[in-house]
């Protein structure tokens, strides 16, 4: 099955075997994205399934798509935002930024988890979610500008600025835990 | 060239995403501005240090649950409409059975009556109730 037979499964027949192989060929995707939002695994995998459930209920309702993921990701963005929220109520974002500059000081521990990977993850969690998310989209999918702004529907030109913005932000942040 | 455009377009010109004719006042910006270069060699390490991005592999277990989470909830629903559908027809049907049928005296139909609708009244309230308090729940998207 490809993924345009998946989609014609999903949309004409309502077959939930279509949607079952969408899931299979996004879910690894949709997880590292999740995971470049949200501060950890578990949050990912909860953010991933209540994207999947929302896209899965909202499918029937279109009439066409031709690619089924940069539709699901603005789902699936959405969802990590709204998570994102709740946890800054709960003021976990303060006590992860301070475990955080805690862990960052303690190198020898980190060493031991390959110090360099884990202090730019770090690093990556202190930003701005629009900061983090281009940034993975460039370093970690390896997206050009162009395919940035299809995927994002912004102008070319917004993700040129919104990127130089974004690895400024991650030097300062590298910077003042003491890494630069 | 000034140092600021310079500047701004410098993560373009190490991505390689400058047009030949913006890639060439960059460079010659660059070969005489000792300032922009030194910040074309700090974006240059960020960008390297950026490469490093990764994320943890998801379990094959967390990777199946996506969407049995979906598949579940739709036959969760589904058994849901068919016990209430079911139990709410057997309930009209017993209630019209009761009215219809001959030898019990007008006085208890009127009764059973009076409990069927003062349910449904009841109901009807509550659910009316739930969705004003809903509106102004400060906790609703607490997960339970």
């Amino acid at each position: 099955m490809d993924e345009s037979t998946a989609l014609h499964l999903c949309l004409a027949e309502k077959d939930p075997r279509g949607f079952e192989f969408l899931v299979e060929k996004y879910g690894r995707e949709a997880h590292y994205h999740a995971q470049g939002f949200l501060r950890n695994t578990a949050d990912a995998a909860d953010a991933c399934q209540e994207a999947f459930a929302k896209a899965y209920a909202a499918l029937p309702r279109m009439k066409r798509l031709d690619r089924f993921y940069p539709w699901f990701y603005t789902i699936l963005k959405n969802t990590c935002f709204n998570m994102l929220k709740r946890q800054k109520r709960t003021l976990q974002y303060a006590e992860d930024t301070a475990a955080l500059h805690r862990a960052v000081s303690k190198p020898d521990q980190i060493a031991q988890q390959n110090e360099e990977k884990m202090v730019v993850k770090e690093t990556l969690s202190l930003l701005k979610a629009d900061h983090r998310e281009i940034l993975v989209l460039r370093h970690f999918n390896g997206f050009s500008y162009d395919e940035m702004a299809e995927f994002l529907a912004i102008p070319k030109g917004t993700v040129m600025s919104r990127l130089h913005a974004a690895r400024k932000a991650f030097r300062a942040e590298y910077e003042r835990s003491g890494r630069g | 060239m000034n140092c600021t455009t310079c500047q701004q377009r410098l993560s373009a010109f190490l991505d390689g995403e400058l047009n030949a004719d913006e890639a060439r006042d960059v460079n010659e910006h660059l070969i005489r501005c000792e300032t922009c270069r030194a910040e074309h060699d700090r974006l240059a390490e960020t960008l390297a240090k950026l490469d490093l991005i990764s994320f943890e592999e998801p379990e094959d277990r967390v990777l199946k649950n996506l969407w049995k989470s979906p598949y579940t909830r739709l036959q969760r629903n589904a058994g849901l409409a068919m016990v209430i559908g079911g139990y709410a027809t057997l309930l009209l049907y017993g209630l019209f059975e009761f009215l219809r049928a001959g030898q019990i005296p007008v006085f208890p139909k009127i009764a059973g009556m009076a409990v069927f609708t003062g349910f449904a009244l009841l109901l009807l309230l509550s659910i009316r109730e739930r969705m004003w308090t809903r509106q102004a729940d400060r906790y609703k998207e607490v997960k339970r």
